[in-house]
């Protein structure tokens, strides 16, 4: 288990030392991320927990469960996918070195099972995240960062607070000591891990951030680093005294999901839809926390990561993020990958996306829950309709190798976990893909992006606070 | 007794550099109030361990009986100190970058530079 952590860093340091040789750290990164890959059956399959060090409950436990497998799954999946597509770009040894790096902290959050350990990693693999998203050193990449910086370590510090008086309490660090905990310091720690969640409200630094990083950047914040609080807060709400999290996630989560939808349908920059919809499936998945959700986070991470590389290697190309520039321009290919994403979000059959949206749909509580849930799915493939409705050009010929390589994987995934989760009640999904691209056709004219208000600093951090303190309140009332 | 008010003055100083990272339109002084804001988190570690005592935890001999302070929290904050360092350091580089580039630390000004830019 410990060499799943270590590897990778590893991997990095070697990385590092061997900066100035571009090829051989590219190399490096692929030979790291497969070693650690060939690791992962041994901890899935074993069941095992661990402590380090010899302080008994002090030391920092470690275990792997059935929470974590989909997530430890989904970061080598979309860690091969990035490094692949990142050959003969003109990286540098220290890109693979921060991104090697990551992986391992990524993985050591989702063994950990104490609260100091996991604040650490947290911000090691944010500080790593800053640096990657302005990493080509542009003005709007450092505000972007920037942004994010100053709202994620603020509500980080509320996360310390939080542990600070789980401490107090208790007197342990160990995850298991939330058991029996106040509820002040629950909502602090709800509250602090909420402004990483990309939840609509408490963390609207995410478009800006996701729609600027580098290509390679974008999909590991949108399919790891935003993974963090929904892995962290389902296994918090096992614990009794997170008994209240759950009406409060199903309220702010349908509220996301929607609103996220409608952000980006009205948007006219590929990176910013894909973006938004990142907020909308964070919604979706926190709707009822659980083991579905998990599972889920698993499979947008796959098809957010295939999105996220097709438009991005698209926009790179091309000169442009418009959508509606590309029509005629992209090749059949990219054509083809791009259409096995979109119908994987928007929830098709036979894809990974309607496996895991439909069973979390169909355990929805009530049947209002559930007809809100139906119509943000609706929304999702209205605004995948833009890109389902793309007119590939005449040219065939293909990306380079290892991009093929990368698009190959994960389309592989996606259409696997489909066929095999894949039970009859699923067909209901096709009525939201049905209804969702009629409305497209219908409302196509009238699309206009909606103002960036909510996404300045100053209102960005007000309604996180403003957020924060309702959620404070909702805690007293649904816990006394 | 020290560690209770501790606790509450960095609890207070929290609060300042919040209310502080949201009133200023200055985004060197947005960045010095989030430094506010990790100081009092660092201190309020130091409370939660003087709460038993303010000895320092080198105790030789019997130490059922004295006053020493809970060496745990101090142990742990010493990270959260070096990873507040990190992030003012890295914060100010993104704001050295912006102001080479827009030569002002205005905050809607330079939203509002971006904002014209997109359209």
């Amino acid at each position: 288990m410990i060499a799943l952590v270590f590897l990778p860093v590893l991997g990095g340091i070697i990385c590092l030392v061997l900066k100035d040789k571009k090829s051989v750290s590219s190399n490096v990164a692929i030979i790291t991320v497969f070693a650690s890959g060939s690791v992962l059956p041994f901890v899935i399959f074993e069941d095992a927990s661990i402590i380090l060090g010899k302080w008994g409950s002090l030391g920092i436990g470690m275990a792997v469960d059935e929470f974590a497998i989909p997530f430890l799954l989904s970061t080598f999946i979309v860690m091969l996918a990035v490094i692949l597509n990142s050959i003969k770009r003109g990286y540098d040894g220290f890109f693979y070195a921060l991104i090697l790096i990551l992986y391992g902290t990524l993985n050591s959050i989702f063994l950990s099972r104490d609260l100091f350990s996991i604040f650490v990693t947290i911000e090691l693999a944010s500080i790593i995240s800053f640096i990657l998203i302005s990493y080509e050193k542009k003005p709007r990449q450092a505000w972007a960062s920037l942004k994010y910086l100053l709202l994620s370590s603020l509500g980080l510090n509320f996360y310390l607070l939080g542990i600070g008086i789980v401490y107090m309490e208790t007197g342990s660090f160990a995850m298991d000591s939330l058991e029996h905990v106040s509820t002040i310091a629950t909502v602090l720690i709800f509250g602090g891990l909420a402004v990483k969640s990309g939840l609509f409200f408490f963390s609207m630094w995410l478009p800006d951030a996701h729609s600027n990083a580098p290509i390679e950047v974008s999909p590991i914040l949108s399919g790891l680093i935003v993974k963090l609080d929904v892995y962290l807060s389902i296994r918090f709400i096992t614990y009794s005294s997170f008994g209240w999290m759950r009406d409060t996630y199903m309220i702010i989560g349908i509220v996301s999901a929607i609103v996220g939808v409608v952000f980006a349908v009205n948007s006219k920059n590929a990176k910013r839809v894909l973006a938004y919809h990142t907020i909308s499936q964070v919604g979706f998945m926190l709707v009822n926390c659980d083991k579905s959700s998990a599972w889920h986070g698993f499979s947008h991470a796959v098809f957010k990561t295939l999105l996220f590389l097709v438009v991005g290697n698209i926009s790179a190309r091309l000169g442009t993020k418009e959508y509606s520039k590309w029509s005629g321009k992209i090749t059949k290919v990219e054509y083809a990958f791009l259409l096995i994403g979109s119908l994987a979000i928007a929830g098709f059959p036979m894809t990974s996306g309607c496996v895991t949206k439909e069973i979390i749909i169909h355990g929805a509580c009530c049947p209002s829950l559930k007809i809100l849930l139906l119509i943000a799915s609706a929304g999702t493939a209205m605004s995948f309709s833009k890109f389902i409705f793309l007119k590939p050009g005449k040219s065939s010929s293909w990306p380079a190798a290892n991009t093929v390589a990368a698009y190959s994987i994960l389309s592989g995934v996606i259409i696997l976990h489909g066929i095999i989760g894949f039970e009859i009640y699923m067909f209901e999904s096709l009525l939201a893909v049905i209804a969702g691209v009629a409305t497209y056709l219908l409302l196509r004219k009238f699309l206009r992006p909606l103002p960036v208000y909510f996404e300045r600093i100053d209102s960005a951090l007000s309604s996180y606070l403003i957020f924060f303190l309702i959620s404070i309140v909702l805690a007293i009332i649904l816990s006394s | 007794m020290t560690g209770t008010i501790v606790i509450y003055f960095s609890i207070s100083g929290m609060l300042v550099g919040t209310i502080g990272m949201i009133l200023s339109k200055d985004l060197i002084k947005k960045i010095l109030s989030f430094g506010i804001v990790e100081t009092s988190i660092n201190l309020m570690y130091t409370g939660i361990s003087a709460r038993s005592g303010i000895i320092p935890p080198i105790v030789s001999g019997d130490f059922s009986s004295a006053f020493y302070a809970d060496p745990i929290p101090q142990a742990v904050i010493i990270t959260g100190i070096v990873i507040s360092f990190a992030l003012l350091c890295l914060s100010l580089v993104f704001a050295i970058i912006i102001y080479n580039r827009y030569h002002t630390m205005n905050v809607e000004t330079i939203e509002m530079i971006f904002e014209r830019e997109t359209q």
